[in-house]
């Protein structure tokens, strides 16, 4: 039997860099907060120093930081025809454990998403037609807009300390920037990291062919930096283990260093590691929750926390499980296009070039996180026709390192052997002499694409694993042809004395290999309750006291990495359940 | 589920035991070596998991692979097969962090490893069919045949020609195999291979420490000039 | 205070390849900031470095409460004005293989106006 704890105002399932804002936001408002976790916590004098943080074997290639697929992990298929297997080792996406999350192994790029995401089917509808969006898409408004936003944004930037160069600040055209970026009140906290030599041969080619190239906006210190907070933060050393590692130099901006110790700092909130909540509880009345089970993974004892508020603030795909297996708003159905609960489910796509050049020293392993030169004229580029090319979305191309390891990173020209005298000869040769040039794209809605309870499989805790169904679809390929030329053709204009050219993707999506922890929707935010599970303030429109934050809310997936905008909507949503406890009633009226 | 369905070490050596081509198997490491002219025998570092025949399977895998030449030694002086040892051994081959509940289906490539084995078992089923498949094409074991037939076999193998008659999916052996001989070469020495830092000393790769922040500009386009430490030499 | 000042510019008379000039404190602070992330300038709070409360003449590896790393444990220095010049110059170089995630500080007066504040304030 699980021991009734004693109510709260809030209780925060998953301590991220979600849970972490809203505990410190709402503590510092006076609300008796409790976070559950169900990892450990984690401070870079212990967990990141080194030596110990430069271990590629452990950090990347054995998931040190990722969740335990042992426990909990999800079924995976492509369409509704195949039969759904465990994702026995995490691969494709690595979700991460402990207070801290995924934020403090990510590489820091941190962006703004706009209205031509937030406003999707409108603008496409009213610029290309209705006919234009295929009928199994279901893009949708996001029912915010950028301008309610843009505050939030700037928030998080200098709370996480964002190195980059705005490129268009109220309307004005920056040079340096990105020009085809939205509005911004003012410049990045911190100025571009500096840039490496790849962002430099990048850039130049880019130009050239007529892009606009700028240099990625990245959580990683340029200098030494004290946020808003106090926090102070080193500068970053550009010492090439960012991705999947946690900063020896507090120079990345994550929870564990920013967010999490103020809000523990306060009396107000407490933090139970090693919790795994299991169940999401609610009233005879089916409108408001009123608070979690969760079991201490320490010794088995399970507990019942009460709360006036529940804050749903895990992984993406965690906080969808835990709405299905909670019960939670009516599951989606992608028969009967019924129910909300697992719709939208999105990811990522890219395609990539290796260039060669005999005699150039490219340095791989120096690099901050965010070392990539980008351009945005086939992305957020609104000016960009894509009615003639048929698709819908956008690729951000860049070029760059971030984590360049050699287990990982080893480029060798096409139709090298994979072993022997002339593999190594390779290897050594072009370890150092080469760079890429690459795109992420936008994976827009499909029907087809969603979440629900697998009928099999179960985790530690007996509990139906999720199930993930997902495919690219047309769209996403004939984005893919599109890029994989716009590459080849910038690729071939800067003469590498070898090339491995782009090819677009046609092979189903695959759990191997890694290639994004960007998952996106399953609960998402909308415009009504037919067709969303949250409002625009990320409130549940079935049980008013539920909030639920994180890239599960996006209705769709951009070509940008989610972080810029889970962390404004954090910020965002603290400011609305500020509201809500003067007032606990829907924010929004159905 | 933790047994291969029946013991393929013990099925091999009765086939090799009926062949008359093939001979030593089975024979003691120091037996083999008294067989081979002087050359003085690599000190070994032991192992923890490999029995003998699989040990010896190892080491002729790494070392046709990682061949001795100018840019580093040869993969088993390198002790590549010391990391895949230690590796099997510990906890990632007692398949730490690999879903482990049945039901147990082939499922689509696209969903991933599907076996009902951990990396240490399939290793073991794995050495087992490969032997075999090697003595019914070639009539020896792996280690026994010649640079040729090691390199016909293993091209076969990596582009999937090879199937092993009611064993593990050969392919899949294959790929964690493989990516475990570039983990030994090119990990933290602290792992058992990657010795010297002579798999980062090939590269160029300047290992633990990583205070680059003038670096940037000091060696843009210039060879940086790379001593590498691995996290033993810190501690 | 003057008596301190006193003190200090006679020992530093004596020590021979001292950091040149003497350095300016106020901007020396503004430099340290660059150090804050992981030092403390209070004594007995340790971050992911030790607390340089106290640092000008001690020896290094000292602190009870913090652990050092093996390369310092081994180096066997003390930090004078001197040694804190060179070390700041290039962490790498004299204490070999220490673990602190720093490039150096690459400007003469930088470190000469750091070490300046680190003396005055820092006792």
């Amino acid at each position: 039997m699980a021991t009734r704890l004693k109510e709260v105002d809030a209780v925060i399932v998953g301590l991220g860099w979600t849970g972490g804002i809203l505990a410190k936001e709402l503590s510092a408002a006076g609300l008796k907060v409790v976070a559950l976790e169900r990892g450990k916590m984690f401070s870079t004098a212990e967990d990141f120093q080194v030596p110990q943080v430069r271990d590629e074997l452990r950090y990347v290639q054995r998931h040190e930081l990722m969740q335990n697929a042992a426990r909990d992990t999800l079924t995976i298929r492509n369409n509704p025809n195949q039969e759904a297997l465990p994702m026995r080792r995490l691969g494709s996406f690595l979700p991460g454990e402990g207070a801290g999350g995924s934020g403090m192994h990510w590489s820091g790029h941190t962006w703004r998403w706009t209205d031509m995401e937030f406003k999707v089917r409108s603008r496409y509808e009213e610029r290309y037609g209705k006919s234009f969006i295929p009928a199994d898409m279901t893009i949708q408004d996001w029912g915010i807009t950028y301008a309610e936003l843009e505050p939030y944004y700037d928030k998080f930037e200098r709370v996480a300390a964002v190195s980059g160069k705005a490129g268009n600040i109220d309307g004005q055209i920056q040079p340096g920037g990105n020009p085809f970026e939205a509005p911004r009140a003012r410049e990045y906290p911190l100025p571009p990291l500096t840039p490496i030599l790849a962002n430099e041969v990048f850039s130049a080619a880019a130009k050239n062919a007529g892009y606009h190239p700028f240099p990625r906006p990245s959580a990683n210190a340029s200098r030494a930096y004290t946020n808003p907070d106090g926090v102070r933060f080193g500068a970053c050393q550009y010492c090439g283990f960012c991705q999947r590692f946690g900063c020896e130099a507090n120079a990345k901006g994550s929870p564990h260093m920013t967010v999490i110790p103020i809000a523990m700092r306060n009396p107000n909130f407490e933090l139970r590691t090693h919790a795994w909540v299991s169940k999401i509880l609610k009233d005879a009345s089916g409108k408001r929750v009123t608070g979690v089970t969760y079991t201490n993974v320490l010794n088995g004892e399970e507990f019942e926390q009460p709360a006036s508020i529940v804050l749903l603030t895990a992984y993406a795909l965690n906080n969808v499980h835990l709405m299905l297996l909670s019960g939670l708003g009516q599951p989606y159905d992608p028969v009967s296009q019924k129910g909300v609960i697992g719709k939208n489910y999105c990811y990522q796509t890219g395609a990539g070039a290796t260039l060669f050049f005999e005699g150039r020293n490219f340095n791989p392993f120096m690099s901050a996180g965010g070392s990539s030169a980008s351009a945005d004229d086939f992305n957020t580029n609104w000016d960009f026709d894509r009615g003639k090319h048929g698709w819908i979305g956008g690729y951000n191309l860049s070029s760059g390192f971030n984590t360049a390891l050699p287990i990982g990173y080893r480029p060798v020209p096409r139709g090298t052997p994979a072993w022997g005298k002339e593999w190594k000869a390779a290897t050594a040769k072009w370890y150092q002499t080469a760079m890429n040039v690459g795109v992420s794209g936008s994976v827009m809605a499909n029907r087809y694409n969603y979440f629900d309870l697998d009928p099999t499989y179960r985790n530690a805790f007996g509990q139906p694993l999720m199930r993930m169904t997902f495919d690219y679809k047309e769209n996403e390929h004939k984005m893919g042809r599109h890029a994989a030329q716009v590459i080849n053709d910038l690729a071939k204009s800067m003469n590498p004395t070898r090339l491995n050219e782009a090819t677009a993707r046609t092979e189903p999506w695959t759990v191997v290999p890694y290639q994004s922890t960007h998952n996106t929707g399953g609960t998402i935010m909308g415009t009504s309750p037919r067709s969303s599970a949250l409002n625009k303030y990320l409130q549940s429109w079935d049980y008013h006291n539920l909030f639920v934050v994180g890239a599960n809310v996006f209705a769709h997936n951009a070509s940008y990495n989610p972080t810029g905008p889970v962390g404004a909507l954090a910020y965002w949503t603290a400011d609305a359940v500020k509201r809500y406890t003067k007032n606990p009633a829907p924010l929004v009226s159905a | 589920m933790k047994n291969v369905p029946f013991n393929r070490r013990a099925f091999l050596k009765s086939a090799v035991a009926s062949s008359a081509a093939a001979v030593s198997v089975g024979l003691p490491q120091s037996a083999q070596a008294q067989q081979k002219a002087a050359a003085p025998p690599t000190p070994s570092a032991g192992y923890a998991f490999l029995n003998p025949d699989e040990a010896a399977f190892i080491e002729a895998v790494v070392d046709h692979m990682v061949p001795a030449d100018e840019l580093s030694p040869k993969g088993s002086d390198m002790g590549i097969n010391t990391f895949i040892d230690r590796a099997l051994a510990g906890g990632w081959g007692k398949g730490d962090r690999l879903y482990m509940q049945g039901p147990w289906k082939q499922g689509v490539p696209s969903q991933g490893y599907q076996l009902p084995l951990t990396p240490a078992e399939l290793y073991r089923a794995g050495i087992a069919s490969a032997n075999a498949y090697c003595v019914k094409t070639y009539s020896k074991p792996f280690d026994k045949m010649p640079e040729t037939q090691r390199q016909e076999f293993l091209v076969a193998w990596s582009t999937g020609k090879v199937n092993f008659e009611n064993g593990p999916p050969a392919r899949v052996f294959f790929t964690m195999l493989y990516q475990n001989v570039i983990e030994g070469m090119f990990s933290d020495p602290l792992y058992g291979g990657n010795q010297n830092k002579a798999g980062w000393k090939m590269i160029g790769f300047p290992g633990v420490i990583a205070v680059n922040q003038q670096n940037i500009e000091k060696y843009r386009d210039k060879k940086f000039p790379a001593n590498p430490l691995g996290i033993a030499d810190m501690s | 205070m003057t008596t301190r000042k006193v003190f200090f510019a006679a020992a530093l008379a004596v020590i021979a390849h001292a950091a040149s000039a003497q350095g300016d404190p106020k901007r020396g602070e503004k430099v340290f900031e660059e150090c804050r992330a992981c030092h403390a300038i209070e004594k007995g709070s340790n971050g992911v470095g030790p607390s340089l409360h106290g640092v000008i003449g001690r020896r290094a590896a000292e602190l009870d409460d913090f652990r050092y790393s093996p390369a310092f444990k081994r180096a066997n220095i003390t930090w004078t004005r001197q040694n804190l010049d060179a070390f700041l110059a290039d962490p790498q170089k004299l204490v070999p293989a220490n673990r602190m995630p720093y490039a150096g500080m690459p400007e003469a007066k930088d470190r000469a106006d750091v070490i300046e504040y680190m003396q005055r304030i820092l006792k």
